[in-house]
């Protein structure tokens, strides 16, 4: 068996009736609140007012989309290990001619790729709907964003998979890492927004990937007295690459070296 | 994936959008953007969607009204078609029709002979005639390919399990 058939595979059962349907409209149903755009200006503040408008809505939608990001990817990633260990298919799959890595590979691609595409293409599709008069200002800030996606994905998909690789059962680990997420999300969202709220949120984990995204757009759209409160944007990707990446270092190993297989 | 599993999507999709697209546009934003010597011109940019009639104000804004000043106005709409070219004297209001997205360029000409600023204000009234229409336009294609993809999924499968 090849690697793209194993993929192809997973794919079509993470994504199958009706987990496609009910994410693309949550999502969609995120992305639909860009405002009206009504706007009075003079000719020279014509680029900045779209680029600022589109920033805007940006940032708001990556907001409001890492709590629902990070739910979906817990349970579609715990599903994708609890669920195959509980019901003995683990046990069907490592036994075929390919390396656990790849198995685990294909598991990660077949959760986060799809569900990055899916959040990205209809973030995209509804600013051009609302700017499709200034579509390259639309693609070259939401060109930013698919990493920023990725990394909140990769980040949800880690901590469930790591969760679910040691409870090992459908019901636990499910509860476990949304409750994870759910943690992550609190802490993430203080009651009071002050600029030194905005420097603690920098380093939370669910907030470091946004923050990521406000420092690279600069000053434009954001205040200068808010960007000085932000580490630099290489130190918050590292942060939130970091944060995304012990996890999945950690479920990797035990996968491929520790984990046993039930008779 | 299946024909009918894209017409479902789709459809769906549609339906969510629904209500969106028909929010009606209840708006008011004005600007001023510093003082017109007089037989000077000066370029004020509305952007906004086809979403119907829209009434402009010259001369008023939310804090300041300039009154007796003439001014002769001129509306360009994004693809560079003049929709009014009027000579009046502030404060003065007047129906625009707004069919596509994007910017329209209004140039105010001072024709009076006192320095001044002129605030413009553009307002949506609310009600159906101001939804935007090219995003009801793209949320019935997205129920109308929805349907079709889904009724087309069908009977090709139908099709398939005759032959």
């Amino acid at each position: 068996m090849k690697f793209s058939s194993l993929l192809k595979a997973e794919t079509e059962r993470v994504w199958s009736r009706p987990v496609l349907e009910l994410t693309s409209i949550l999502v969609f149903l995120l992305s639909l609140s860009v405002a009206p755009l009504v706007s009075v200006i003079p000719p020279d503040r014509l680029q900045a007012e779209i680029f600022s408008k589109i920033v805007g809505f940006i940032t708001l939608y990556a907001d409001s989309l890492t709590l629902f990001l990070g739910l979906i990817c817990a349970v579609l990633g715990t599903l994708s290990f609890a669920k195959d260990y509980e019901q003995g298919l683990l046990q069907t799959l490592l036994s075929l001619p390919l390396s656990r890595s790849l198995v685990f590979v294909s598991k990660l691609i077949a959760v986060t790729v799809p569900i990055t595409l899916i959040a990205w293409v209809t973030m995209v599709f509804s600013l051009s709907l609302s700017f499709y008069f200034a579509l390259d200002i639309v693609f070259r800030t939401a060109f930013y964003v698919l990493p920023i996606i990725f990394i909140i994905s990769l980040l949800s998909f880690s901590l469930a998979t790591l969760i679910s690789l040691l409870a090992k059962r459908i019901l636990p680990s499910i509860l476990a890492s949304t409750a994870s997420i759910l943690i992550l999300f609190m802490i993430s969202n203080p009651p009071m927004a002050t600029l030194g709220d905005f420097r603690y949120l920098a380093y939370t984990p669910l907030r470091a990937p946004v923050m990521t995204l406000i420092r690279v757009f600069g000053e434009s759209y954001f205040g200068s007295n808010v960007l000085e409160a932000l580490p630099e944007t290489g130190t918050l990707l590292t942060l939130s690459l970091t944060y995304a990446l012990v996890p999945l270092f950690f479920a990797f190993l035990y996968f491929t070296r520790k984990l046993e297989i039930k008779q | 994936m299946s024909l009918t599993r894209i017409g479902t999507v789709l459809f769906l999709l549609g339906l969510v959008m629904l209500p969106f697209s028909l929010r009606e546009l209840s708006q008011k934003v004005g600007g001023s953007y510093g003082s017109l010597k007089p037989k000077d011109t000066q370029l004020y940019i509305i952007l906004a969607p086809p979403a119907g009639d829209a009434n402009v104000t010259v001369g008023e804004g939310e804090l300041e009204k300039v009154e007796g000043i003439q001014i002769l106005t001129k509306v360009v709409s994004p693809n560079g078609e003049t929709l009014a070219e009027l000579n009046l004297t502030t404060p003065y209001s007047f129906t625009l029709h707004l069919d596509q997205r994007g910017a329209y360029n209004v140039y105010l000409t001072n024709q009076g002979n006192n320095e001044s600023s002129i605030p413009l204000t553009i307002e949506f009234h609310g009600g159906i005639g101001n939804i935007e229409r090219d995003k009801f336009l793209v949320n019935e294609i997205l129920l109308m390919a929805g349907a079709a993809f889904f009724l087309l999924g069908i009977l090709l499968r139908k099709v398939i399990r005759k032959n």
